[in-house]
């Protein structure tokens, strides 16, 4: 799995530990250590796979894991884990209090100690907060909610505050996977009241955007309050969580270049075309740095111009794309904006051809174009000029594309 | 209650008991996927995409040649499958995979039943 960076390039080593889960560290900068974070979903979405990600992420960057297992056994925890893609390794610990209740007898290894009666809340209780003075960099508890069915809310409650004096004492940070099935407010609230941060996880159906969502209700270590929006989720296997646009639009005059760009920001774009030319769509679906988008090119020669309104439609943001050497196609450009009906969203303009005699510099096209200053504008070339042929769309050299794919993903979350 | 994608996925649950239809899809009219009951080698991006394209390419044709009504259906056949999109109200699309040796009459009647539901649905 390539190695998470964030649209900024941010590294690991800025904070210990880090949820390895794009937007959620670019806002909130990783987990401080003496942090505890509560993670709620609702039971129809399902948190887990976040507790699969941000483990994969810590033990692979060197932190030292544990993780407090009640919802299922250690081996069926690992095998799912590893189904997207989050093999275990030596810095995962788990405490395995799910054998114990079911009757199975569960041996204690190196990496997984065992809670002999589950139902015992003080070996619940001090088996963990002495694990924890093992040097661990991160709890993660899954699940807590089931801790409260279990037992009771103010055992939840006061295991809480035991839990949070210990990351605090030992230097380590805890995540809380918890599920609310609809418990009273009263509770709900007396809990979240006493983490730092809470990171709610549900179901959305708006019109016709049926998803996924996770969004920061409270975090008391980042300043700006902001920028706390919702972003669309997908849990993909393998792979795990991807922050999640449905629809991109890519638009633009003929030949400008929207099929190479849309095959060179995927892996499995599909065109409709025709003798070179794009006659229905393209469609792609790109990962990037976390993220994925679906992106749906649309023809440019105006015959098609009755489809481009379809295409548009529940569009979040747009590339627009344009012959750096066609100035006289610019106005056909906007036109287009027009006519997919997505002018004001989000756009980063794409002036391909960038090396061919007679493109235009990037001042030249703005003015041309009448661009805001605000918009970005990022110049791709051809990967090999020899290799174009105008039957295929060409491959684009990647750090053009990866300039664009983060400047219009910064916008749109 | 049900939410809307859960009902959705009802009917499309019903429809597959219906003899020959190997799988179904809900999605919008601009090509998005909302519920699908599909084999799961099938990326259901890109056939949502597709089969919008295809369905807004026939409203566009089909009204170039003067008809008064709105769309109703597009099929595309090759030997071993057959798709079916139906209209389901102005917001989504119905599509269906069959097996083109079936009886397609009942298929349809199914599927126009269905559609109207869906668009129920949709409503809400």
């Amino acid at each position: 799995m390539a190695e998470y960076k964030g649209l900024d390039g941010v590294t690991d080593k800025d904070f210990d530990p880090y949820f390895g889960i794009a937007k959620l560290d670019e806002q909130l900068k990783g987990i401080p250590s003496k942090k505890v974070v509560l993670i709620s979903a609702s039971p129809s979405v399902g948190n887990e796979v976040f507790g699969y990600q941000i483990i994969h992420k810590n033990i692979t960057s060197g932190v030292k894991v544990l993780v407090f297992l009640n919802r299922t056994s250690p081996q069926s925890y690992l095998t799912d884990m590893k189904e997207y893609d989050f093999p275990a390794n030596d810095n995962l610990f788990i405490i395995d209090a799910y054998s114990g209740i079911t009757g199975i007898k569960s041996d204690e290894t190196d990496h997984i100690k065992v809670i002999s009666n589950p139902y015992d809340r003080e070996e619940v209780k001090t088996k963990v907060l002495k694990e924890l003075g093992n040097g661990y960099g991160l709890l993660v508890i899954d699940s807590f909610s089931l801790l409260a069915d279990f037992f009771d809310f103010s055992f939840a409650a006061s295991f809480m505050n035991d839990i949070k004096q210990e990351v605090v004492n030992k230097d380590s940070a805890a995540v809380l996977l918890f599920t609310d099935w609809g418990y009273e407010k009263q509770n709900i609230d007396k809990l979240l009241s006493n983490v730092n941060s809470t990171i709610e996880v549900k179901g959305i159906e708006k019109r016709v955007i049926f998803g996924q969502y996770f969004a920061v209700l409270k975090c008391d270590w980042v300043e700006e309050k902001q920028a706390f929006s919702s972003v669309l989720f997908k849990a993909i296997k393998p792979g795990g969580i991807k922050v999640y646009f449905p629809k991109i639009l890519v638009t633009g005059p003929t030949d400008a270049g929207k099929s190479s760009f849309i095959h060179s920001a995927s892996k499995n774009a599909v065109s409709v075309d025709k003798l070179g030319g794009t006659i229905a769509l393209d469609h792609g679906t790109v990962d990037f740095q976390g993220y994925r988008a679906d992106l749906f090119g649309t023809p440019g020669q105006e015959r098609f111009d009755p489809l481009l309104k379809m295409l548009g439609g529940e569009a979040i943001g747009v590339f627009l794309v344009v012959d750096s050497t066609k100035p006289e196609q610019f106005p056909r450009a906007v036109e287009m904006l027009r006519k997919t009906e997505t002018y004001g969203l989000p756009v980063v303009v794409i002036a391909n051809k960038a090396d061919l005699k007679g493109a235009l510099k990037k001042d030249e096209i703005r003015e041309k174009l009448h661009l805001d200053s605000a918009i970005t504008l990022i110049q791709t070339v051809a990967e090999d000029l020899s290799k174009v042929d105008p039957n295929e769309p060409t491959k684009l050299k990647e750090a053009g594309i990866n300039e664009a794919l983060s400047a219009l993903f910064k916008q749109l979350t | 209650m049900a939410t809307k994608s859960e009902q959705l996925k009802s009917v499309l649950q019903r429809l597959s008991t219906v003899g020959g239809i190997k799988a179904s899809a809900v999605i919008s009219a601009n090509g998005l996927p909302m519920v699908s009951l599909m084999p799961e080698d099938v990326d259901p991006n890109t056939f949502a995409a597709m089969l919008a394209s295809m369905v807004g390419s026939a409203e566009t044709a089909i009204k170039s040649l003067g008809a008064k009504n709105t769309l109703e259906r597009v099929v595309a056949e090759s030997k071993d499958i057959r798709v079916v999109a139906v209209q389901a109200g102005t917001d989504a699309i119905l599509t269906i995979m069959i097996d083109p040796n079936t009886n397609y009459g009942l298929i349809l009647l199914e599927s126009s039943k269905a559609s109207s539901e869906i668009s129920q649905i949709m409503k809400q």
